[in-house]
């Protein structure tokens, strides 16, 4: 540009005056053009104005030192400049005095004119040129040397450019260029150094070491590296294939590539990102570098090039684990497969951009090379800058293309969310827009899941799965891949899963792969109101429902990631809409509370007119040994309580189900040991009423029952001993027993009853209305309702089993009360016989009197002695069985009072409410030897030992 | 269907509180004055029995298994042209023909039993081959008068003669001294034969009936009627168990067997709460009544409808409290217990008692049909003072042999007044028996 006026005035100058210019006006010039250059005013010296110059960093404070290391070093680029200047002038003058022909001049003179140009061009950018005057002087200084031996053309074409703009592109410049000129990616490299080193190419003396390097380089035939060729290169690095001088490296070399260690950490063997040609190239020529072109590749390059390729390693990697995906047919699952579809939506425009580059190079390879520093064309920077962003995608995809080689579906769902949170909006946004695209198929099965209750997730993505155990459980008839609900089977089969099971063992949870933006307990959510719909739709054979809800959900709104807020909203929605029916249907359609009432009712003996004539109907055939007991003799028994008494109103469906049943008995035992009445339920009702409830319905049942039948059997006895006492009035000697064995009665009456009274109001009742309330709530789902079910039926059996929390010890309480029961009736049979002895007395009373009279009777079997054995071994038996009985009460008291539940804790309360047996106790020994009404004997051996004696007795 | 009970209502009072008594029945049963269901009623989903008190005939209509006996028809004439007369079937309906009544004498009622005999008999014979499985009888009368007292004596004879393995509970309303001047005879008459010959005695007492109406229900003087109705609405609640059978208490015997540990003890006393007659809804409660309110107003003396003198050891051999109404069963549980602390109730020493609490959900129709009422059976030493004081009003008149010559006309004490001196024993061996009941030696009573 303005390089060749510059040279050209230096011509003329040495062309007009052949004598040595002097100096000043030649330094002059050069300060005027080249300000920065002039002296610095504060440092300048009288000695040396004319040479001053001011350093670039004139602004810094400088110590002295500095100022005159800075100007010695001034002084010394001014005068190279100078001699220079004249240098060139000389060798025009004498050039064109010499010989006149252009090509010589041009020869000789113009390569250096052009190397001045050069460097007047950097000085130009460096924007060392303050304004166009000094330029508009030169030219005038110039044409007055010699206007005629001016060439006019290039003045008239460079004098323009300096004033107009800088930024113009510069005039194409003449082929004679060598190709090993410095290459166009030194260009910004240069540029900043423009400003310090001005100098620094324009010498030949004063070579700075690059330049040094560079010609020695030159020298040996090691020219820069052609720029185009390592630009193409870097297209092909761009798309992950080596290129023709620089290559994807196979292994890291280590030691020559600081880089290498650190980013060798991330490549893992397929394609290492900066293993190319780099320092060998350069060092020892032929290396990795199949050279047919020399050249060397300067350090700053090589990183440039090292970036720039780190973008192929990621599109490799990228592009590998799609291939791989898709081409192998493993099943990846949906969720990979969408992040594939997106991996290549991003690629594509990767591509693109890619395409945009190349044809940016094709512009700039149809142009001049060396001049691509402007506006339009590609460079290794450019290109570097370009890829910027789109390397910042790449790597984050490769990140996530990382993490789906381990993770899967929900999984890879959340791995991938978890870079959501990442500080760079870009880095942000980008994965949304992953997860936005990989969610999706998250979404669908979620949708499909929380409206319908179908799992659609052939490749086990979803947390939620079919229990790989129910699978195997029922063989081969769920396909491993779909879901199928029940496919009508269970309900053909007549239940024959139970349906609790299908409820809790259908599908399982699976943690790990609950996605991160979902939390555990709204998963859970899901994964019940799926559940809820699911079991809805194949257990309770209600799918009408679930399809138009579905619809009308579905209408609604479809979920997506970037609607969180929305996609709570609708499963809370639809969480409540799905529980909320299966509540419903339970409750309605399967009028589960009437059941739960019916158990209540039948099992727990609360329909007392039901109980009372089943007992009294069964009792004769009960008594009986279990052999003799036959089913439908039981079934008819069952069937006419039913009819006599309130259960006849309860619904048919209710009644059908109830079934009495012989259990189990071994040799000796009688029908009131094996009798046990059942309901039966299927599913769906089974699923709350499961076959461990069921058995624990049986437990209730048996305990309550024995319990009614001592109560019975109590209350006859009652009537005999009590209300009977009429019959009996008459015979002497008798009424203190029967007195004593009326007190025992009262005393085994009273427990009983109280016995009675607490499972009836604390246990039963009370658990009831727990449950009740959690019924009139209806809240949650059918987890919910099972665990209140269940939460009911273990404390009324806990309470009414009286059972411990000790260990082995559970039933012990239980233990003692059956005992005491048991004695009940043996003091019940005990007490009959006194009464048919009484009878017995009586007659044989009435005989003697008949006698007396002179009545004929028949003759007397019994011997009054026989009949006083018998009379004492009865007594006998009364009062062990008393005094047994009496002994149970009191551990029960005991046991109950020290029970670990407050409510266990209350029956002894109950049982002992007036002290009664704390009395006894604190005086238990002479109480017992008073009811013997002999005591006497040993005496202090513990109420215990006393009462032993009087059994033995 | 089982356990069916026979209703005796015998002379005024007896017939007085027995009419109030059904139309109670039929209001918490839905039976309509005609013996019809109410609609309400009709679908079987009451849970009730009505078996138990009623039956049906072959228009399905309810008839109650009562049978109403009187010497003199003016009560019966009542029944018969209120709303109620198709209500009762009329082979049951015995009224005297010569219509002369008792006058008041225990003996005349005892000798119109006897003459009657057959006529009644046949009538009950009928009624108790009409059950399926008889439970026992309840007779309804007053011991102070002629016909309740006297023929009422010779029933419970009898009844307990021919059916000997059935219960008979009496509500028998102990007179007022003032009532009658020969109350005393006719009362300790016909208390020999409810120690003697029923299994159970409700005690109701017009003293505190009158005071209870006075109190509570702020009517001063009340008329028969209204101290009727109080009786009435105790026998009500006093069967709702049977009525409306839950886990227990679903039976006659099974409530008595547990309030009368002893033969001859077995003179209940009742409690009510809280009291709200059609015609006497005074009464406005000022607060929701709670359970707790419930169980502890029955233990307390001014509620029960006998009046008694308590001294510091008498005691409750035994309590049955039935709580009807809409009852959280876990207030009941706290109740329970709030009573223990307080003590608010003093047991027997020789065995084992405590307040049983039966609930019982009437599902009746009708305002207030929720509302937490209960009723207390109990079995009470105290009962003493009560015998007590009927031997003392009979030792003042006989003191001076005064109105014995009307007895002496009847058949019974044609011999002399043996029975008197007789009935005087019994009355007084059952007080002394209370009275021992209230020492830990009663273990041991009656011993040899």
């Amino acid at each position: 540009m303005s390089a060749r006026p510059s040279s050209s005035a230096s011509t003329h100058r040495a062309r007009t005056s052949s004598t040595p210019v002097p100096r000043a006006p030649l330094e002059q010039l050069i300060y005027s053009l080249v300000p920065s250059l002039a002296p610095h005013r504060s440092h300048r010296y009288s000695a040396d104005v004319r040479s001053g110059r001011s350093s670039v960093a004139s602004s810094r404070p400088v110590s002295r030192a500095d100022v005159e290391e800075e100007e010695r070093e001034r002084r010394d680029r001014v005068k190279e400049l100078v001699e220079w200047c004249e240098e060139i002038m000389a060798s025009r003058a004498s050039s064109v005095q010499s010989a006149r022909t252009d090509g010589r001049v041009n020869e000789s003179g113009s390569e250096r004119a052009l190397r001045f140009n050069g460097t007047w061009s950097k000085l130009e950018k460096g924007r060392l040129l303050s304004s166009p005057l000094p330029h508009l002087q030169f030219l005038l200084a110039l044409s007055e040397y010699d206007p005629s031996n001016t060439p006019r053309p290039p003045v008239a074409t460079s004098s323009p450019i300096p004033s107009s703009s800088r930024s113009m592109p510069p005039p194409p410049m003449p082929r004679i260029f060598p190709s090993n000129q410095p290459s166009s990616s030194r260009i910004p490299l240069n540029e900043t150094q423009a400003g310090n080193v001005p100098t620094l190419e324009l010498d030949v003396k004063g070579k700075s070491k690059a330049d040094v390097l560079k010609a020695w380089r030159t020298s040996k035939s090691q020219p820069p590296f052609p720029p185009h060729l390592l630009l193409r290169d870097s297209l092909y690095l761009l798309q992950g294939i080596d290129g023709r001088y620089i290559r994807f490296a196979l292994s890291p070399p280590k030691e020559q590539n600081p880089y290498l260690t650190e980013k060798g950490k991330a490549g893992e063997g397929a394609g290492f990102p900066l293993g190319k040609e780099g320092t060998p190239a350069v060092v020892d020529q032929g290396g990795e570098e199949e050279e047919e072109v020399d050249g060397y590749v300067t350090k700053p390059t090589r990183t440039l090039l090292m970036q720039i390729s780190e973008l192929g390693m990621l599109y490799r990697r990228v592009t590998h684990f799609i291939s791989t995906r898709q081409t192998t047919d493993r099943k990846g699952g949906m969720t990979e497969q969408s992040l594939c579809h997106f991996l290549h939506h991003e690629l594509s425009e990767y591509h693109r951009l890619l395409a945009v580059l190349e044809s940016q190079m094709n512009m700039t390879s149809t142009d001049d090379e060396d001049k691509p520093a402007e506006g339009a064309g590609l460079t290794l920077m450019r290109l570097g800058l370009w890829t910027e962003e789109m390397k910042l995608k790449l790597k984050q995809m490769s990140l996530v293309v990382d993490e789906a080689k381990n993770a899967h579906g929900g999984a890879l769902v959340s791995k991938i969310h978890s870079h959501t949170s990442h500080g760079d909006p870009l880095i942000r946004r980008f994965t949304d827009q992953i997860l936005e695209e990989v969610s999706k198929p998250f979404f669908a099965t979620l949708q499909r899941w929380i409206f319908s209750g179908d799992l659609q997730d052939p490749f086990k993505e979803f947390f939620v799965q079919l229990n790989p155990e129910n699978i195997s459980l029922r063989d081969g008839r769920i396909s491993p891949a779909g879901d199928v609900g029940f496919e009508g089977g269970i309900d053909a089969a007549g239940g024959l899963e139970e349906a609790h099971k299908v409820w809790e063992k259908k599908y399982v949870f699976v943690k790990k792969m609950v996605p991160g933006f979902v939390s555990e307990d709204f998963g859970k959510k899901i994964f019940s109101t799926g559940r809820s719909l699911n079991f809805i739709r194949y257990s309770c054979g209600d799918s009408d429902w679930i399809e138009t809800q579905a619809k009308l959900a579905n209408a609604g709104r479809a979920l997506k990631y970037s609607d969180l807020a929305g996609l709570e909203r609708s499963i809370d929605d639809a969480y409540s809409i799905a529980s909320q029916r299966l509540l419903e249907i339970f409750f309605d359609k399967f009028v589960l509370l009437d059941h739960l009432r019916a158990l209540k009712s039948y099992l727990m003996l609360g329909a007392g007119d039901f109980t009372e004539l089943l007992m009294e109907a069964l009792a004769p055939r009960l008594s009986k040994p279990a052999i003799s007991l036959y089913r439908h003799h039981l079934t008819s028994d069952l069937e006419s309580a039913i009819r006599g008494s309130n259960a006849q109103f309860d619904s048919p469906d209710i009644l059908r189900r109830l079934d009495a049943r012989i259990l189990e008995y071994s040799h000796g035992e009688t029908g009131w040991d094996c009798f046990a009445l059942e309901y039966k339920v299927e599913a769906p009702l089974n699923a709350v009423l499961d076959s461990r409830a069921m058995v624990d319905y049986d437990r209730l049942f048996h305990h309550l029952w024995r319990l009614k039948r001592v109560e019975v059997a109590l209350t006859q006895g009652w009537m005999r001993v009590t209300s009977g006492s009429k019959l009996y009035e008459r015979i002497p000697g008798l009424s203190n027993d029967w007195h004593h064995c009326r007190i025992v009665q009262a005393e085994m009456v009273h427990f009983l009853r109280q016995l009675q009274a607490f499972y009836q109001l604390e246990v039963i009742e009370c658990s009831w209305q727990a449950l009740m309330e959690f019924v009139n709530k209806r809240e949650g789902d059918l987890d919910a309702l099972i665990s209140a079910h269940r939460g009911y039926l273990s404390r009324v059996v806990k309470k009414v089993l009286l059972l411990s929390t000790k260990r082995d010890k559970e039933e012990i309480l239980l233990d003692t009360v059956r005992e005491a029961l048991d004695y009940i009736l043996q003091f019940r049979d005990a007490t009959d016989d006194l009464y048919g002895w009484s009878l017995a007395e009586a007659t044989r009373l009435d005989r003697e009197r008949d006698a007396e009279r002179g009545l004929y009777t028949l003759p007397t079997t019994d011997s009054q002695d026989l009949a006083a054995n018998q009379l004492n071994a009865i007594r006998s038996r009364i009062r062990t069985c008393s005094n047994a009985f009496q002994d149970r009460i009191i551990s029960i008291c005991h046991l109950a009072g020290s029970h670990s539940d407050l409510d266990v804790r209350f029956l002894a309360i109950r049982i002992a409410w007036n002290g009664h047996y704390a009395l006894r106790k604190s005086r238990g020994t002479a109480g017992a030897g008073g009811i013997g009404g002999s005591g006497g004997g040993g005496g202090h051996g513990g109420s215990k030992s006393t009462r032993d004696r009087e059994r033995d007795r | 269907m089982g356990r069916e009970i026979i209703s005796l209502q015998a002379g005024q009072a007896g017939n007085q509180i027995g009419a109030q008594f059904w139309q109670k029945l039929c209001a918490e049963h839905g039976i309509t004055p005609q013996g019809n269901l109410e609609e309400w009623a009709a679908d079987g989903s009451q849970g009730d029995r009505k078996d138990v008190f009623f039956y049906q005939a072959d228009d399905e209509h309810y008839i109650p298994r009562a049978i109403l006996i009187d010497l003199e028809p003016r009560v019966i004439n009542n029944i018969l042209t209120s709303p109620f007369k198709g209500l009762y079937n009329p082979e049951n309906i015995y009224v005297s023909k010569d219509g002369g009544g008792a006058g008041n004498n225990w003996a005349q009622g005892y000798s119109a039993g006897e003459r009657l005999y057959d006529d009644l008999i046949e009538m009950i014979d009928r009624e108790a081959d009409g059950s399926d499985s008889l439970e026992g009888f309840m007779l309804l009368h007053s011991i102070a008068g002629g016909t309740g007292s006297g023929l009422g004596s010779y029933l419970l004879e009898r009844l307990s003669d021919r059916f000997p393995k059935k219960l008979i509970q009496t509500y028998s309303v102990f007179p007022e001294s003032s009532d009658v001047v020969v109350q005393p005879y006719n009362s300790l008459l016909a208390m020999k034969r409810l120690v003697n010959n029923a299994d159970s005695v409700v005690v109701l007492d017009n003293a505190a009936l009158t005071r209870i109406a006075a109190d509570r229900l702020h009517i001063q003087d009340p008329s028969f009627v209204q101290t009727n109705q109080l009786v009435s609405t105790v026998m009500a609640a006093s069967t709702t168990t049977l009525r409306y059978p839950s886990y227990m208490n679903n039976d006659l015997v099974g409530i008595i067997s547990s309030l009368i540990p002893t033969p001859r003890c077995h003179f209940l006393m009742t409690s009510y709460t809280p009291f709200t007659g059609d015609e006497i809804d005074k009464a406005k409660s000022i607060r929701k009544t709670t359970t707790l309110d419930v169980m502890r107003r029955l233990l307390q003396p001014k509620n029960r409808m006998v009046s008694t003198v308590s001294t510091k050891s008498s005691a409750y051999i035994s309590c049955l409290n039935i709580i009807s109404g809409d009852v959280d069963p876990t207030d009941v549980h706290k109740s329970l217990l709030r009573i223990r602390e307080r003590q608010l109730a003093n047991f027997i020493p020789w065995g084992p008692a405590s307040i049983q609490v039966a609930l019982t959900k009437k599902r009746g129709m009708g305002a207030g049909s929720n509302r937490v009422s209960g009723v207390m059976m109990a079995n009470h030493t105290s009962m003493a003072s009560l015998f007590k004081r009927m031997i003392h009003q009979y030792d003042m008149l006989r003191k001076r042999n005064a109105f014995l010559e009307q007895y002496k006309k009847e058949e019974i004490f044609a011999n002399g007044l043996d029975e008197f001196d007789d009935a005087r024993r019994v009355v007084a061996e059952l007080q002394e028996e209370y009275v021992a009941a209230e020492s830990p030696d009663y273990i041991d009573y009656g011993g040899e």
